[in-house]
């Protein structure tokens, strides 16, 4: 553990837990909205943010983080108009982005491989400056992530709904996507701008494979996204491997991990769902909802209950009593 | 609608209607992709009223709905809600709304979440509630004196643990919502609806793939939701199981209402020559006529 009196794996360990964090949370809307490959698309765009600070000089994250949230909120306007049109207008920004910022950097005489620390992570050269700048825009990812997840789940799951009931769709929208964007950008240190998307899209699928429900796959892709993030680092430590490479395959793994023990899950639901259920149910009056007496004849499937049988009606499992059913 | 059919719809046996009706929609007239949808349309779902939109499929009725909902932009005619311009309108969550058919695609989204968002709408209701109420002093009191209604009881209960047993879906709450039948996720949108504590509830096609034990508690649950002086605006293809609550039949034909009246008078010759019903009529209960194209 001495690795963790070094500053620079200090600042390391910091970074990616963060993007850890913050990549599944904004990452489960996108994959959500079936955006999957957004974050790469944001990642080619970033790099022009990162070409153009090495052009004029300036600090390359900030430019980074500006020009990708333009970027974003470009692909956001191309999707709402909902045109044919679209896909080839997100594949010129995405590409043009990517041109555009190796055209940046050969004018500013760095060559495109001034781009390899930005393309691929570069954890152990992050600085005190960079650090804070990830800290306050992260917070920010996560407050929003995590505070909105009501509001934001309805989007994602019915926008209809959503804008009847009043919330502000667009500007979800919008926001959604923007902050993808500050998400990339931060997280380019740690993953790289090419593999970014990965550490935004895995960590939500395995959660999906492992949680049951909307909330629960949030939390859960929030907590493997650190785990792997976290696990990268002090692997890429030990091994002397590329961290962001490493965090990527880490995610990887525990995906093909988690087909199992979901199929797993799943057989043990029906098995539990086809037995009987212990939890006493209060009873109820015969004849609400019902218009015969259960019986063998009823032509409602008979279940096997202790002393007596169960009928399966409209999803309950009934047991006829006296005057009344009870609910096994 | 004519002072006639108004005399005529049966009322509800408590809380009387407030003069400002829950939607009053004139002259409406929808474009889509250049087509005429809707023509001059006009329709009105008073307080405490229960209204029937009938007619065959593509005769406008969804699209009716969504333009009033804004989901549909309209080019001509007005839409007011609780006496409110539609652009002026800011009490969206008081409308819950039942889309035909489930919207939801989220592959890991349990049912009592889905629920849930109409809880979302219910809290986020509670700052403006004053101006999505009837406007009528007698039909707000009315309507508030409802068993499910008031502050007090908020926290006394979970809505969406209520919404759900009101559709008889509470022991599957942590279901995912997209391995449940059509019938029980038709049954789970109006228990989102329910969960928002509306005071206009527009359905479109509840009954769809409901099996008719359901159909009977659902007119149940909406029986008693009308009689708390709420209204209800339903597209219907077959009235059957709530022929008994219909306070008001619009019929649409080709995007023009050419019925606004009490259903049990529909005259037989708004029904259309050219749409065969898919069973004999009545095969259900015997009793009403279907609406079905």
């Amino acid at each position: 553990m001495d690795f963790l009196t070094l500053a620079f794996m200090q600042r390391a360990l910091l970074t990616a837990g963060l993007a850890g964090l913050a990549s599944p949370a904004i990452g489960t809307y996108i994959v959500q909205r079936r955006l999957a490959l957004l974050g790469d698309g944001l990642g080619h765009v970033a790099i022009a943010g990162v070409g153009l600070a090495l052009l004029t000089g300036m600090a390359p994250l900030p430019a980074a983080v500006a020009v990708c949230v333009v970027g974003a909120l470009a692909i956001e306007l191309l999707r709402q108009r909902g045109r044919t049109s679209g896909d080839i207008g997100l594949a010129i920004l995405f590409y043009g982005g990517l041109s555009a910022g190796i055209l940046m950097a050969s004018a500013a005489g760095r060559g495109a491989g001034a781009l390899q620390a930005y393309l691929f992570g570069s954890l152990t050269t992050v600085s005190w400056g960079d650090l804070q700048l990830v800290c306050g825009l992260t917070l920010v990812v996560l407050i929003f992530a995590v505070g909105r997840s009501r509001q934001l789940f309805v989007i994602c799951a019915d926008e209809d709904y959503a804008r009847v009931i009043g919330l502000p769709v667009r500007l979800y929208n919008y926001l959604i996507v923007v902050l993808a964007a500050v998400t990339v950008t931060t997280a380019m240190r740690t993953v790289g701008l090419l593999l970014v998307s990965a550490l935004m899209v895995i960590p939500v699928a395995t959660a999906q494979n492992l949680c049951r429900g909307f909330f629960a796959g949030l939390w859960g892709a929030m907590g493997i996204g650190l785990v792997v993030a976290l696990g990268g680092v002090v692997a890429a430590y030990w091994a002397d491997l590329a961290p962001g490479a490493l965090i990527v395959v880490g995610s990887i793994v525990l995906y093909a991990l988690s087909w199992p023990v979901a199929a797993l899950s799943h057989r043990r639901r029906r098995r539990r769902i086809d037995q009987t259920d212990p939890t006493e149910l209060p009873h109820q009056l015969a004849g609400s909802g019902h218009d015969h007496v259960h019986g063998p004849d009823c032509g409602h499937p008979a279940v096997e209950h202790g002393d007596h049988l169960d009928y399966l009606h409209a999803g309950h499992r009934h047991a006829p009593h006296q005057d009344h059913y009870d609910e096994h | 609608m004519t002072a006639s059919d108004q005399t005529a719809a049966p009322a509800p046996t408590s809380a009387p209607p407030s003069p400002v009706p829950a939607v009053a929609v004139t002259g409406l007239g929808v474009r889509l992709g250049g087509l005429p949808v809707l023509r001059q349309v006009d329709l009105r779902v008073e307080s405490g009223r229960m209204v029937a939109l009938l007619g065959a499929n593509g005769s406008g009725k969804t699209t009716l709905i969504r333009a009033l909902l804004g989901l549909t932009p309209y080019q001509s005619g007005s839409i007011e809600l609780f006496g409110q311009p539609q652009a002026d309108f800011k009490g969206w969550a008081a409308i819950g709304y039942v889309p035909q058919r489930a919207t939801i695609s989220l592959h890991s989204t349990t049912l009592i979440e889905v629920v849930r968002s109409g809880v979302l709408a219910r809290r986020r209701r509670r700052s403006d509630r004053p101006a999505t109420r009837p406007l009528d002093p007698a039909a707000s009191a009315a309507a508030g004196a409802g068993p499910a209604r008031g502050r007090s009881r908020a926290r006394a209960f979970d809505p969406a643990i209520a919404a759900l047993t009101e559709v008889g879906l509470a022991d599957q709450a942590k279901e995912l919502f997209l391995h449940l039948s059509g019938g029980q996720q038709q049954r789970a949108l109006l228990a989102r609806a329910l969960a928002q504590d509306p005071d206009l509830l527009v359905l479109d096609e509840p009954l769809a793939g409901v099996d008719l034990t359901h159909q009977r508690s659902i007119a149940d649950q909406l029986d008693r939701f009308r009689r708390q002086g709420r209204s209800v605006l339903a597209v219907l293809h077959e009235t059957d199981a709530l022929a008994h609550l219909i306070d008001r039949a619009v019929v649409l034909r080709e995007g023009r209402v050419t019925h606004d009246g009490p259903l049990p008078e529909l005259p037989p010759s708004h029904r259309h020559e050219h749409e065969a019903p898919l069973k004999p009529a009545g095969l259900v209960t015997g009793m009403e006529p279907r609406w079905i194209s």
